[in-house]
């Protein structure tokens, strides 16, 4: 679906990604930690075509890509159901109304992104990424600026329209519990420039006892602790 | 002293008519004290003269066709300034070769005298195209730098929106460029229409151009008339106010 290998890319001299390798298969979820600064987003927007390496190689698989930004932006002009159809012309009302749905937000179709909530927004996002059909997802912190709550709620509709769709992902996130919840591997990126430094397989993804999520989070903070000390 | 920021709702609307009606009145006194203090009409007028000059002006038919047609050619003006500027200002948004190549005229044009234009073009066309040309090269260069302006604030978190998703530049011209510089599109219409009438006028007045309110003006200045001049000067006024105001209306 997705290789990368050797990325590298720098701002103004400045090396933000050096070697990254990093391999995404079908219906695969897959997770990136990182503290703030390490260039997550950077590897995202790599990905997408948004900027070009400097070093390196991506090969894709895929043709159809979606990416949900931290910021939902969407069009203010445009209502909730347009905003999801902007970039599907083949989605059928029907089947926008039923997408909508599935993110809980079928009563909000004609309204404007000013008349409805930050959560409620991130939500039309994440259903104009789904509403694309794409083959990858790209997530980058979409759950950044919500509530405990409410990411639950996201991560499980998420979870819902992925395995209706069944597309691979990749999430970008400095939270390990979104990580742990969602991913069939999660990747833990640092340094500067910043490298994959490690990657941890779960056994039994999305299907986790609480023992065993406690067991990858004790992991990760256990190799975080390692690092900086 | 400490100094805030006005929050005043009614302020920021422009609806405070008790200071605009203040305004006027000390206007229309400090008009007639100066007439009184001159004494002669026909170097300052009195406002009670230059109203029942108006009021003549009113009752010829005469005066109707020829606000009639400096209103036309000042809305054909502003209709072509509108296509043109914004056709011009979204393609150099798109390619910045025509936008280099197009910045110097639009600079020549935004910063030569208005009067230097007017003189020129009347040398080379007709009367009755001379303002109409005029204009154009004066209010076109507004559309055309407002709607760039417009362009170039799309935020790049849509633009990379538009690119994720491969949208068609259609789409793109559709949902996200037109909507995006609606707004500054909207306020250089308001510009250029009261800008596009006194630049006609005084196109009008330089070219002679035949059943104008520049021509009248021209003739009643000739003949000393200034209660004449003042009163199409007046009638100018309400004209670009209630060109404004349909605009606004229409538009905001």
């Amino acid at each position: 679906m997705l290789k990368i290998s050797g990325l590298g890319k720098a701002f103004d001299h400045r090396s933000v990604l050096e070697g990254v390798d990093l391999t995404i298969s079908k219906r695969e979820i897959v997770s990136i930690i990182g503290p703030s600064g390490s260039g997550k987003t950077t590897l995202l927007k790599l990905i997408a075509g948004l900027l070009t390496a400097d070093t390196g190689m991506i090969e894709r698989s895929y043709t159809r890509l979606s990416y949900v930004f931290q910021e939902d932006r969407l069009l203010p002009w445009l209502t909730v159901a347009e905003n999801v159809k902007l970039v599907n012309d083949s989605l059928t009302e029907e089947a926008c109304t039923a997408l909508l749905a599935m993110m809980r937000l079928a009563d909000s179709q004609l309204l404007f992104p000013s008349e409805i909530s930050g959560g409620m927004r991130q939500r039309v996002a994440m259903a104009r990424a789904f509403a694309y059909e794409p083959e990858l997802i790209l997530l980058d912190e979409p759950f950044k600026s919500i509530d405990q709550f409410l990411r639950k709620q996201l991560i499980e509709d998420m979870l819902t329209l992925w395995r209706v769709q069944g597309q691979s992902v990749l999430l970008v996130t400095h939270d390990p519990d979104e990580a742990i919840a969602m991913s069939d591997t999660i990747y833990l990126m640092d340094g500067a420039p910043a490298d994959i430094v490690k990657r941890i397989v779960i056994e039994t993804p999305r299907n986790l006892t609480e023992t065993a999520k406690q067991t990858i989070r004790n992991e990760i903070e256990k190799f975080w602790e390692e690092r900086t000390s | 002293m400490k100094l805030s920021i006005n929050t005043d709702n009614n302020f920021q609307g422009g609806r405070h008519w008790g200071y605009r009606g203040l305004s006027a009145i000390a206007l229309l006194v400090t008009w007639w004290i100066l007439s009184v203090m001159i004494g002669k009409h026909y170097i300052m007028p009195s406002p009670i003269s230059v109203l029942k000059e108006m009021m003549h002006l009113l009752s010829t038919s005469a005066f109707y066709l020829t606000v009639f047609s400096t209103i036309f050619r000042t809305l054909i003006c502003v209709g072509i300034s509108l296509a043109g500027g914004t056709v011009l200002g979204i393609a150099s948004g798109y390619y910045t070769a025509l936008r280099g190549f197009l910045a110097p005229f639009i600079r020549i044009m935004q910063t030569l005298p208005t009067i230097v234009v007017i003189v020129y073009v009347i040398i080379w066309l007709s009367s009755a195209i001379a303002p109409i040309f005029v204009t154009l090269l004066i209010t076109m260069p507004i559309v055309y730098a407002n709607v760039l302006e417009g362009y170039d604030a799309i935020s790049l978190e849509y633009r990379e929106v538009f690119a994720v998703y491969a949208l068609s530049p259609l789409k793109q011209l559709r949902y996200l460029v037109l909507p995006s510089v609606k707004p500054y599109l909207k306020a250089a219409v308001i510009a250029v229409t009261s800008l596009g009438l006194k630049v006609m006028i005084a196109s009008e007045v330089l070219g002679q151009t035949q059943g104008s309110i520049g021509k009248s003006i021209q003739m009643a200045k000739i003949n000393l008339q200034t209660e004449i001049v003042f009163a199409w000067a007046m009638v100018t006024i309400v004209i670009a106010i209630g060109l404004e105001a349909l605009l606004k209306k229409v538009l905001l």
